[in-house]
């Protein structure tokens, strides 16, 4: 039950870009997640509906979550390729001389409020 | 309504790193190394630390992370090093520690004599990988009888350590768990992943953690 804490810090980030761009009621924050975080979607999104009505300019705020598959890289024979399973074994050569490109992403891409 | 929308970009645990961070930076420039100890609820990460109070003394401090009960602290605390408890709370608490409540023990830790600061984070092999705690390394402990899976099932906390202690390894002549499947799943999750394996029942594979505290 990771999502809490995290729904927690994103609305606590969310509260103070608010204030510095001066917008009244937020009406969408958009929300960038790699699959690697193992963060439920539907859990993510109920949390937020309960916690947003703490925080004033919140209420009507929708939350859109993007993820990100998990992208690796081979460093061995340069090969890319996306993982379903946290399996970091280039599929061409073998190799586990792999790197993680994309897949750990957990940020905040975009806000819309009113003026 | 005129409405607006501002590119933000922004990690949504960045207090957190924050915090993290100047921990990090802090116990550098004082020379402690922090490790953090992460594992599922009976690894044996309590009983890790008793036997390895009595080879570093008061050089090192533990802090205990709970959901409640000061037991751990209590049994750790009896190899007559300084402990720290933080409980966060046994209704809904949280089941991972963040680098507040961690910057909160510091200051309450005396820190004159100190080589060495662990965290036992809050038995959950899920939620406190997600959290950078400061420590200059992260650890995962596993002990022989959650399974051969573990590594597969719990990716972030393989893939966010830097290395597995395999614990109690004195049981392995009673299960059926082949201790090579368990380091096979770990390089495939983490390839570069350190693995020690060790008995605090019997002591044994204590000298490569007690090489790889003081060489890190």
């Amino acid at each position: 039950m990771h999502e809490g804490a995290i729904v927690h810090s994103l609305l606590e980030s969310a509260k103070e870009i608010r204030i510095k761009e001066k917008l009244k009621e937020i009406t969408e924050i958009k929300i960038v997640v790699g699959r690697f975080h193992q963060i439920i979607k539907e859990v993510m999104l109920t949390n937020f509906e309960y916690m947003k009505t703490e925080y004033n300019g919140f209420e009507n705020a929708v939350l859109n979550m993007t993820e990100e598959d998990v992208k690796v890289k081979c460093n061995y024979c340069g090969h890319e390729f996306s993982i379903d399973e946290p399996i970091f074994m280039c599929p061409q050569c073998d190799s586990f001389e792999t790197e993680l490109i994309t897949g750990k992403e957990l940020y905040i891409a975009t806000m819309e409020g009113t003026k | 309504m005129d409405k607006k929308e501002v590119k933000v970009m922004q990690k949504i645990l960045n207090m957190n790193d924050k915090i993290a961070e100047e921990l990090r930076e802090e116990l550098s420039k004082k020379n402690i190394l922090f490790i953090n100890l992460m594992s599922s609820p009976g690894s044996g990460k309590t009983t890790i630390m008793e036997r390895t109070a009595h080879e570093f003394g008061t050089k090192m401090c533990v802090i205990e992370g709970d959901i409640q009960t000061t037991l751990d602290a209590e049994r750790v605390a009896k190899a007559g090093i300084q402990t720290y408890q933080i409980n966060t709370g046994p209704f809904g608490g949280d089941c991972h520690l963040e680098s507040g409540w961690i910057k909160s023990a510091m200051e309450e830790i005396e820190m004159a004599d100190l080589e060495i600061i662990f965290v036992e984070n809050i038995g959950n092999l899920v939620c406190p990988a997600e959290f950078d705690v400061g420590a200059h390394v992260n650890a995962v402990v596993l002990s022989v009888t959650e399974g051969e899976d573990k590594p597969l099932k719990y990716p972030l906390a393989f893939q966010n350590s830097q290395l597995c202690i395999i614990s109690k390894t004195d049981l392995l002549p009673y299960l059926d768990i082949d201790i090579n499947v368990i380091k096979e799943n770990i390089k495939k999750v983490n390839p570069k992943m350190e693995v020690i394996e060790l008995s605090a029942k019997s002591g044994e594979g204590f000298q490569s953690w007690f090489d790889f505290l003081k060489r890190s």
